[in-house]
Parts: C-alpha cells; structure tokens; sequence
C-alpha cells in the first residue's frame, strides 16, 4: 500500500514540475511576460551590488522608452561570463541581447546575428560612436554589435615616484627612448619601472606602438610569426629578463601588473580606461596619464571596446535592437559615464566621465583616442589570449625563446 | 583480536605510551614539536585573515608583509554590502543543507540493498554506481544543463541540489559500514517480526549515525564549495546565488578587490568550520567504525 | 572489471565481531534462525527495489543520462553554436596524434605520482603522532582539516605570496643571503609547486579518515608489542599499518579517482604553465568545453581519462589483495 502512494505522490510531483516547470521563468529571450510585454533577456557581467543596479537602471530605461519591452537582466562576473555565454550557446539557450568585449566577437559570433539590416531599417547613427569602438564589434566587415564602451590604452604612472627618481615624467610626444630610460632609472632597490605581463591587450598596445604590427593581420589571419611581432614580442620581453625594467613574472593572475603598480612596486603600467577609476581610488599616490611612447611612425595604441549584440536564436531581433538602442543611447551612456561604469563609446558623453577621472585624463585619452586601432582578433581568441600567457611566462623569465614562443601559439590556434 | 577488542573500552588509544619516566618527557617535547607543526601549517591561514584586514592598496606590496599598516575592521563590512552576501551564505545553507539531507536519505537506503539485502544484478548497479566517480564533472555540465532545460528548472533550487545528489560517494561509504554490522542483529530482529524497514531504522541507522555524520560532513563542503554547476545553471545571481558565485563577483572588469575577497572567504568558512566544530566527535569515531578502519 | 573479486563487493562478508550494545543472541540459537532468515530472504528484489529506487532513479536520472550525452557528443563534431556533425572516433584520433595532449596526459600521471604517494604519507604521518597525543587531539585535527574548508581563492592568493619572488620563501632565503627559484614562473619548479600547495590543501580529509581507524586499534595490541620490546617503528609496521590497511586502501583509491581529475589548483595558480609544465588533463578539457567552445573533444577527452582512471583503479583493486587485510 504504502509504496504504491509514494511512489504516486514522486511521479505526480515530477510530472508536475515538469509541466508547471518548477524553475523560474525560461531564460531563453522573447518571452511574454503577464502584462503583455516582451521579454528580453540580457546578460552581462557586472561586480558588485552598486555596479549591477546601474545595469538594471539602464536596462529600466529601455523599457521607459518602449513600454512594450522588459529587459531582463542578468550578470555573471567578467572572468566566468565567457564561460557562461558559451555553455548557453551550446545548449541553445541564448539570452536575446548577448553583451561582448571586442576580442572575443570573433570567437562568438557564430551565435550571433549579424546588425546591418537592423541598423539600415531603424535608422541608427552609427556615425555618433567612437570608431575604433564601432570597428571592434565588426567581423568580416559586418556589424555584431554596438558599442557602449571605448577603451584605447593608455600609460598610467606613479607620480610619486617619478619626482624621487628624478625622472622626467612622460607627456605627450615621449618616445619609447624615454620610456626605456625612466623605466631602467625607476627599477632600483626590488622595485621596477614597468609592470609588463603576457596579457594581449596591454602588450600588444606597446608592440604596436614600438614595432607597428599587430598580432592579427589585417586580412584576419593570425600574424604572431610575422618579422613585426616578433620583434615586438622580443622587446617588451627583454624588459623583464633584460633591461630588468619590470619585475618577473609568477603565476597566471592577469592582475598582477595593475597590482603590482597600485601597490607601488611598479612605477608605470599600460591600462585601460575601464580600469583607471579603480586604480585612482585604490593607489594612495598621485595617479598621472600619459599616451603610449611613440615608435617609429609616432604614437600609436590599440583599442578595445565592448558593447551589445543579438544572439543568433533571438526570436525579436527588431525588439531587441531597439532595446539597444536605448542601451547604448546618449541618456545611457551619460548615465554610465557619470557613474564610472564605462568610458563611454559616444565621443559626446566622455566628459560626464573625465569630470571623475585623475588629471590629465582627457588628454591623455583624447590623443590615445585619435591614435587607436581596434585591436584585431581571430574566433580562436579566448584561446590564444590563454596560451599567450601561459607560453608567454617562460619567455619574460629569460627560460625560452620568443620565437619559439610565438610559433607555438601560432601554430596551435591556426585555421579551425 | 577482535575478541580482545570488544572488552576494551572505546577511548583507548593507539601508541599511548605507558606511563615511564624518560618517555613522559619524551611525550612532551613531540607534542611541543607537534603544535608548533600545527601552527607552521596555519600559517597561510594567518594570512589569509591578516590581508582581509589590510588597506587595498597593501595586498600586493613588495617584500609582502603579515599586517597592513592598519587593521581596516571595516573591510568586512565593505565585503558583506558590496553584495547581498548573506543572501549567498543563506542559498549556500539552504542548497547545501537540503542537498545533505536528500544523499543521507538516498544513500542510507541504497546503501543497506547493496550490503544487506539479495538480489540479482546487485553488484552489476553497485559498480555502476562507483564507475560514474570517474567521469570528470567538467564534461557533464553541458548535458546536464540540457537536461535542466527540459525539466523547466533553469535558476532553481531543485537544479541547484538535485542532479549532485546520487553520487556514489554516499552509498559507498555507507554500504561498507553496513557490511560490518553482524548479521546476528538483523536476524534477532527479524525474530522478533521486524519487518526490513523497521530492521533499517532502528537497528542499522543507529548504528550507522557516526558514520552519517562523516558523510554529511563531507557532502556539505562538497556543496557548499561548489563553483561550475551553479555558475552556469543560476541566471539571477543576486537571489540564487551561492557564496562561490558571490566570491568570484569581487573579480570584476572594474578592478579586483583583494581585501575584500579575503574578508567574504574568511566569513564564508564560519558555516562549515561551525559543522565539524559540532560534528567533530562523530566525525573521527564515525569514520572507524564505517569499516573502513580496522575491521 | 577486477573490482568484482573484491571482497566487499561481494555476498556481505559474514562479520563475526560482536556487536557493541550486546544484544548478540546465542551462537546456537543465532545459528539456526539466520539460516532461517536467510532462506526467507531469497527474494528480495521487490524490497531492494524499494530501498534502492532513490538511489538508482536519481542516478539514472541525473547522471547517467548526461554520462550517455557526453559519449554521443564526443562523436560529434559539437562547437558551442552553429553546425554539428557526426565525426566517428576523429576526436579521439586527434587528440592522441597530438603532442600537446601527451604531453598533458603525462603531467596529469606525474602530479598524481608526486601527489598521492605525498597525501598519503603526510596524512598518515600526521594521524598517526596526533593519535600519540592524549588532550587536544580533537582540536590538532580539525586544525589540520581546516584549510579544506577555506575557499580556495583564498588559499591560492596566499600561496603565490609565499611562492613569488620577495615572497615569504624567498625572504628566508635571503636571511642567508640565498635567491629562492621563481617557483610559480619557473618550469623546472611550477609542478612540485602545485603539488605541495594541493598537499597542504587536500590530506586533511585522509587525515580524518586514518585517525578514526587509528583510534580503533585496541590499544591494547601496542601495549604487549611495547612490553615485548618492540620500537615505536615496528610497532608502525607491524601494528598500525596492518590494521588500517582497509582505511589506507579507501582513502588511496578515492584519492586516486580525485587527483586524476585535479582542476581548481593548477586552473587558479599556474593556469597550466609556465609553458605546459602544469596544465592537467581536466584543465585542458575545460579550455577545450569552455574557452574554445569545441564540446566534441572536451568530451572525448573526458573519456579518454575516464579509461585511464578506470584502468588504474582496476589494478588498484587487484593488487590489494596482497596489501589490505581485511581479517584483523
């Protein structure tokens, strides 16, 4: 008797689930939600309590602006966000509106749609963005999403430590003569004068700079083998096990070289502008800005935005464009930019950021800004960016050569 | 040698030297250089509390020191408003203390098929059981997730508890502590007209409640430490999350906040170090007499 | 699979100790009527059925049907989004062409070389002189067992302290005007690294384990062997270790099936480098699933060390024969 029951009662209770669905709501995008409105979901990343109710107030905006759409948030931390967006992808349950950082559009956009048409028919003024921001959410010349953050790189320095040295500190129109310099006299007594690190975005801003090559070339192949590069990679390495200009390297952390530079163990440290806020507030020294030195075709940078694009699944692209439209839209992205989330991707809604930024911030990133190039990747990015750091250790110690180096990861992630 | 045992008394202890004058000072000095063992080994951990107590901008500093030039109390209390945290430490009690309860019942039971009852095709489902050990999580948590989809439990409380629930671990443990349990018990017991579940519940579950506690122990860490499965099957973090999720938040595109980190980790352990404060006695007896110890 | 003539997995072992609460009947009386319990409980499969079904329909359910997915994935070409085909054993083949995956498949088999041999001595030598402490020994293993519990970010920070150069070991080394390696960037050193780091974090659970089955001996055995004049080492050899052998025999296998899988270490400390000196074969399956997205060959990889630690747990189940003794 008393088995037949339970074992009524646990089959009712999962088929009950599994009609009435004991979860949330389905968190694949387009639903419906009570009141008639659509619902999209978005997923970012996002830290904190006070970071994550921006997003919420910029995705309560889209729904002020269409009272027929309800956005959906949803966050993840930055690291596990990739992980997160793919392993969803994969199980064919994409939120609507995917977020993406400009290196990894390549690697997602298989699961993405393509902006174009959208754009062309709801009549948006791509002209209004940053260009290389814009650029970066490009793939094989077709638009994956728009941006709502910019980010060219830029040379922060401690400037505390640069009157003790006695160095001059850099300005405008430094070359990577004077670089090397103030990096050799800022590293006595265990501390450095640079933080370097196998991290892409940083390094091959300075390899650009010096070298000018990129490490994707401009066809899309991957070009880390190329004569440019390795001379890049064979210069910002020999700082570290060399010129000992900046500290060797332990470890995978990526945040080891701001780290290192907040804690004042290094005196100069190549960043972007989501970063500097932070950086400003932790470091108990005066915070200066400067644009990368300048290699021989003068100062240049490299640049990576993020911003919002459709997943390939997405039921209502046309609604969901719209949503971000409002989300990268000047009202937005002033909103951000006031409250330090983003250095924003619309030329016209900077100064509500640079109003909180250290001194010397908007020169420092107009120049960076007028000498950017949209840093270029290939879909096996998320890969290559690991292997760079994790092939890449070695090479700074001084314990392998960089064109081994570079040939390995070259030929490990190429075609596929 | 079994004989001789059960006429001792259950606090004896192994290598307890008798009672001679050269040995006790000999006793003495070992345990000196056994705490002083414990605590070189504790020390990571006395790092682990000093940085959550130094200013952000000492984490890193260079040769790195045991105390920041202040202790910053105050870093617990960024830690804990940074995110709703105690909603983390509340889902991570909840998931972990269902998720127990759920593989005490189900490997208790399962446990007793396998080491007392007879039936065919026990031992074929019982290796089963300990073969699915072996497959690492890493390339189950796609098909799982799948699976979650269709059951409609994405951004559960079920996902989050169920599918890590049937493990071996459990049952194994259990099964081999029911092994030793005489078979004289069961059969004065059934004499006596208990029929098998009364002979379960309150002959072996007594018996076996040492061992239990062991087991809880270990499946509440497992749980409660669990990073990838709730990362991908929570969609609001901020309601559903656990406090691994809450940790990795502090990793943000924003800027790391090291001390902060420190501070929710060390707040974090108190749940778990909490249960086997409770737990300790059973703990250690519980595990011997699982049959795994001397038998 | 060998595991079958493992003793017990087999018919439950008739155990003769007698029970504790001295409820056990008389060897006569006991006799005959187990014989008659015993012919009553030939067909139990309805009653098995009832205490197993939690147990099997949850395992069904929640894991095998992924187990059987992830074989059928890894015959597919499967990336992340977009088209998937049928592709035979090719994820297999490409893998085990490859350089990179031998090269992970043997770094997996050395930290488990290094790593268990190094968990089990530590564990047992630990639980074996606290067991020789009379009060606090409660209070010496939950110490021990602590940074188990720590979350690992936690212990992970910590450890590259200690390790980096102007780290804590390096700073000894300087007392005597020495240079410590660059343990975490250099590639001779980054392996042994992250075993004593997983060491550090890991024996406590084996600790606990050894010290119940410590606690069981009758203390009576060491006392005669002592007054026979057996040394603190024979009395190890020829009393400890016998009588916990089944303990040591769980704890290694279990350690054994964990430290093939191991992830969350190199993942948060080396990130598999410098170079591929520490990059595990769980690591490379999670880069595989999650970072390029090529579920396929995460899963044939997945496989691949499923034989791996299916094949060694079988030997592990028939040398023990030899080694465990279970008739103490």
């Amino acid at each position: 008797m008393k088995r037949t029951v339970g074992r009524r009662a646990a089959a009712a209770a999962l088929g009950l689930c599994l009609v009435a669905g004991c979860g949330a709501d389905s968190s694949v995008g387009g639903s419906t939600d009570d009141s008639g409105r659509t619902v999209l979901t978005w997923m970012m990343w996002s830290g904190g309590t006070a970071e994550r109710d921006s997003w919420q107030a910029a995705a309560d905006a889209v729904t002020k602006a269409h009272p027929d759409i309800r956005v959906k948030l949803e966050t993840t931390s930055f690291d596990d966000y990739f992980t997160k967006i793919g392993t969803r992808m994969a199980a064919e349950s994409s939120p609507c509106i995917v977020s993406t950082q400009s290196l990894r559009v390549a690697a997602l956009k298989d699961g993405m749609r393509p902006l174009d048409d959208l754009i062309a028919a709801q009549g948006a003024d791509t002209g209004e963005f940053d260009t290389a921001a814009l650029e970066g959410l490009q793939v094989d010349g077709a638009q994956y999403g728009l941006p709502y953050d910019s980010g060219p790189m830029v040379m922060l320095y401690n400037k505390e430590r640069f009157a003790e040295a006695g160095v001059a500190e850099p300005r405008e129109g430094w070359t990577i003569a004077d670089f090397e310099v103030a990096a050799d006299r800022l590293s006595t007594d265990g501390v450095h004068g640079f933080s370097a690190f196998p991290g892409d975005l940083a390094m091959f801003s300075m390899i650009r700079t010096r070298a000018g090559a990129q490490p994707v070339r401009e066809n899309g192949e991957l070009g880390l083998t190329a004569p440019a590069v390795e001379r890049g990679i064979d210069w910002y390495t020999g700082l570290v096990h060399e010129q000992r200009s900046a500290p060797p390297l332990a470890g995978n952390d990526s945040t080891f070289p701001v780290n290192q530079f907040i804690a004042g163990n290094t005196a100069m440290v190549v960043d972007g502008p989501w970063d500097i806020l932070h950086v400003s507030s932790e470091s108990d020294f005066d915070l200066g800005m400067a644009p990368l030195p300048a290699g021989p075709d003068g100062t240049r940078t490299l640049s990576a935005g993020s911003g919002f694009g459709i997943a390939k699944s997405c039921p209502v692209p046309e609604k969901a464009f719209a949503a971000i439209k409002v989300l990268t839209g000047e009202k937005v992205l002033t909103t951000l930019a006031a409250e330090g989330r983003a250095y924003p991707a619309r030329p016209a809604t900077q100064q509500a950021w640079l109003d909180n930024a250290p001194a010397g911030a908007a020169e420092a990133l107009g120049t960076a800004a007028e000498t950017a190039e949209s840093m270029r990747t290939t879909p096996e990015w998320p890969q290559i960016s690991t292997d760079l750091v994790q092939y890449g250790i070695p090479v700074f110690n001084g314990a392998t050569p960089a064109e081994a180096f570079l040939a390995q990861v070259q030929s490990e992630n190429s075609g596929g | 040698m079994s004989d001789q045992r059960a006429e001792l008394p259950r606090a004896t202890r192994a290598g307890e030297p008798p009672r001679r004058g050269g040995r006790r000072v000999r006793h003495a000095v070992s345990a000196a250089l056994l705490w002083t063992v414990a605590l070189i080994f504790l020390l990571p951990l006395v790092y682990t509390v000093a940085t959550s107590l130094k200013p952000a901008g000492e984490v890193f500093g260079s040769p790195p020191t045991l105390w920041g030039s202040e202790l910053r109390w105050r870093n617990y209390a960024e830690a804990m408003n940074y995110l709703p945290f105690e909603r983390f430490i509340l889902n991570g009690l909840l998931v972990a203390g269902v998720g127990t309860a759920v593989v005490l019942v189900s490997s208790s039971l399962a446990a007793y098929a396998f080491a007392r009852l007879r039936w065919r095709g026990r031992d074929s489902v019982f290796l089963t059981f300990l073969v699915t050990l072996m497959i690492p999580q890493e390339v189950l948590v796609v098909p799982m997730f799948i699976l979650m989809l269709q059951f409609g439990w994405v951004d559960s409380y079920q996902a989050l508890i169920l599918p890590w629930a049937f493990t071996a671990f459990g049952a194994f443990l259990l099964r081999q502590f029911f092994l030793t349990v005489p078979r004289e018990l069961d059969d004065a017991a059934t004499i006596d007209g208990a029929g098998r579940f009364r002979i379960f519940w309150s002959v072996m579950l007594p018996l076996a409640r040492p061992s239990i506690a062991v087991l809880a122990v270990f499946t509440f860490i497992t749980y409660w430490n669990s990073f990838l499965w709730p990362l991908i099957i929570t969609t609001s973090v901020e309601t559903k999350g656990t406090v691994p999720l809450g940790l990795s938040l502090f990793f943000s595109q924003q800027g790391s906040q090291w001390n902060l980190v420190m501070a929710a980790s060390v707040v974090s352990m108190v749940p778990t170090v909490a249960l086997v404060l409770l737990l300790r006695r059973h703990l250690v007896s519980g595990i011997a007499t699982a049959g795994l110890g001397g038998r | 699979m060998s595991v079958e003539s493992d003793r017990p997995l087999r018919d439950p072992v008739p155990a003769r100790r007698p029970a504790a609460g001295g409820r056990r009947p008389g060897p006569g009386a006991g006799g005959r009527a187990g014989a008659a319990a015993r012919r009553k409980r030939r067909g139990e499969f309805g009653t098995a059925a009832l205490f197993a079904s939690p147990a099997v329909i949850g395992l069904t359910l929640f894991t095998l049907f992924p187990i059987a997915m992830s074989l059928v994935i890894s015959f597919f070409d499967w990336p992340g989004f977009g088209e998937r085909s049928v592709v035979g054993f090719a994820n297999y083949a490409d893998l085990l062409a490859g350089d990179h995956f031998h090269r992970v498949v043997l770094n997996t088999l050395l930290f488990t070389v290094l790593y268990l041999p190094l968990n089990i001595v530590v564990s047992l030598g630990l639980a074996v002189w606290i067991a020789t402490m009379g009060r606090g020994r409660q209070t010496l293993r939950v110490l021990f067992f602590i940074p188990v519990i720590t979350p690992i970010v936690a212990n992970v920070l910590v450890w590259r302290m200690i390790y980096q150069p102007n780290g804590a070991i390096d700073g000894l080394f300087g007392v005597f005007g020495a240079t410590a390696p660059n343990f975490l960037g250099d590639e001779n050193w980054a392996m042994l690294a992250l075993v004593a780091m997983s060491v550090w974090q890991g024996f406590g659970y084996n600790m606990l384990i050894f010290s119940a089955a410590i606690d069981n001996i009758p203390a009576t055995l060491n006392e005669a062997a002592g007054l026979d004049g057996a040394g603190p080492w024979a009395r190890f050899r020829h009393i400890t270790v016998p009588m916990i052998s089944p303990a040591m025999f769980f704890a290694s296998t279990m350690t054994l099936i964990t430290t093939f899988q191991v992830f969350a270490q190199p993942y948060l400390l080396t990130g598999g480098g410098p170079g591929v000196a520490t990059e595990t074969l769980v690591l490379f399956i999670y880069r595989q699933g999650f970072s390029s997205y090529a579920l396929g060959a995460a899963s044939a990889a997945g496989w691949i060390l499923f034989i791996l630690i299916f094949l060694v747990t079988a030997v592990q189940f028939a040398v023990q024969r030899k080694w465990v003794n279970y008739d103490v």
